[in-house]
């Protein structure tokens, strides 16, 4: 019989207190109460571990890299043994034509029941040459490997948009997951990479509950991905104060102003970089001194200079297609972005143009 | 014995026994090696290829030079900041831009600190 996570986790000697210690962090992660912990342990320690596939198409492998530097120890240890990660060709023991039977393998003999976790993406010019594994194109791998899986997982911005190399002039027809599978639900965690914690808590929610997370109309969780980078930066008091850094070496930079004006997307993407942060909630890029590129962002890579400021986003719907809904709506917030800002430089202006008491 | 000239000059053959391991797992990216063992087992002839290709090279033509560096970067996920600080040095090199002493040190320190933390990093693991 397979084994559950409890019983893996307790075979590695995790204690039991540790156990639930991670249960109550998990459930904290995903927006859950303290209601929600007994299920998370009860789902674990019933639960026999699901087979995943874990597949590798034109992509950096910063996916990998992320999930398995997740900044709680324990977290990592526990989604890695919640998973029988199966096939994972950055950090399987297995190559070549073994490595290739146990994809096989798995879509023969769990029919529906397992994870299809998707990082890269594959080229469709060509026929598929530009990827190539085992001999096949990658969109071969990948139809296959779909073909009886539960859900897909789409990390990262190259699975759920197409990312660096879907950038104008895209040479290899890059396309995202989505647009090649039809018939499967979807998960995307965009980001370049996606945050661990944010990765590790999506596949917890999806084994825990057997579903997967409420999803925002793009397909992304929208506990991770439901607010702005800009709504909870802790600069924001100083973008509302009209505080800005204006050169790299001012003193305003110095100081931590507000980035917006050296280019900062913070205001136009969806993120949880600002809350939950990386490297174990140590930084995120605005805290080192650098604006946000807005890199889980759909196309973000042509959507004007990372050291353009914002209100040069008339580039937006230049590119008139199915996605002009989602484009119009974001030329929108920026309007908004740059209305707002206006509106906080003119009160500055006004405080600074009274008299002094 | 047939031969086969690859696209970057390799030539591959079918003499002996041919051994194929693709995909070499375990590394960053797509990888395939094919050898040639003759009857004492001895290696004589081995060809690895590099099965993808994005087009980085591409798709960075008419950018912002100030933006190469993240563009480049995305070369690898294992070794970003070496990528990012090579292609900010190339883009400093064709404009003529001479850096002070302490921007070097700190690129030094983060190159350093991508060693360690990807090399001892590793090891832990």
């Amino acid at each position: 019989m397979t084994e559950t996570f409890y019983e893996v986790m307790r075979r590695q000697g995790i204690t039991r207190r540790s156990f639930i210690k991670f249960c109550s962090l998990t459930a904290s992660a995903l927006g859950l109460g303290p209601a929600f912990v007994p299920r998370i342990a009860a789902a674990m320690e019933t639960k026999p571990r699901i087979p995943v596939l874990w597949l590798h198409g034109l992509e950096c492998t910063c996916c990998s890299e992320s999930f398995i530097r997740s900044g709680h120890p324990l977290a990592k240890d526990v989604v890695l043994s919640m998973l029988s990660l199966d096939y994972d060709d950055t950090i399987m023991a297995a190559s070549g034509h073994n490595a290739e039977a146990i994809v096989e393998e798995i879509v023969e003999n769990y029919k529906g029941n397992y994870i299809l976790a998707v990082e890269g993406n594959p080229p469709l010019n060509e026929d598929g040459m530009y990827c190539i594994i085992g001999g096949k194109p990658f969109v071969e791998q990948l139809r296959f490997a779909a073909s009886n899986a539960k859900a897909i997982i789409s990390w990262g911005s190259c699975a759920s948009w197409g990312c660096v190399q879907a950038a104008k002039p895209n040479p290899t027809r890059a396309t995202p997951v989505h647009q090649v599978i039809l018939d499967k639900p979807i998960i995307k965690v965009p980001g370049c990479p996606p945050i661990a914690e944010v990765m590790t808590a999506v596949v917890t929610y999806v084994l825990t509950f057997d579903k997967l997370p409420d999803l925002d109309r793009q397909g992304r969780p929208k506990m991770f991905y439901s607010q702005r980078i800009h709504d909870k930066c802790y600069r924001r008091p100083h973008f509302d104060a009209g505080q800005f850094v204006e050169q790299w070496d001012d003193a305003g930079a110095r100081k931590g102003y507000c980035l917006y004006k050296m280019g900062c997307k913070g205001p136009t993407t969806y993120n949880a970089c600002s809350t939950v942060r990386w490297n174990g909630g140590l930084s995120f890029p605005i805290q080192s001194g650098h604006g946000c590129i807005g890199c889980s962002e759909d196309g973000f890579w042509d959507k004007g200079g990372f050291y353009e400021r914002l209100s040069g986003i008339q580039q937006f719907g230049i590119e008139a297609n199915a996605d002009g809904v989602g484009g119009t709506a974001a030329a929108v917030v920026g309007a908004a972005v740059v209305a707002h800002a206006a509106a906080s430089a003119l009160s500055r202006a006004k405080q600074t143009g009274e008299p002094k008491q | 014995m047939t031969t086969l000239q690859t696209p970057n000059g390799f030539t591959l053959d079918d003499s002996g026994r041919r051994v194929v391991v693709d995909p070499i797992t375990r590394i960053e990216g797509h990888m395939r090696c094919e050898v040639n063992v003759d009857s004492d087992n001895v290696i004589r002839n081995a060809v690895s290829t590099g099965t993808m290709w994005r087009g980085l090279e591409v798709i960075l033509k008419g950018r912002d030079p100030r933006d190469a560096w993240a563009f480049t970067q995305r070369i690898c996920g294992v070794c970003t900041g070496t990528h990012a600080l090579t292609s900010v040095r190339t883009v400093e090199d064709a404009l003529h831009i001479k850096i002070p002493e302490n921007a070097n040190s700190i690129r030094n320190l983060m190159q350093l600190t991508l060693q360690a933390q990807d090399h001892l990093g590793a090891c832990r693991t």
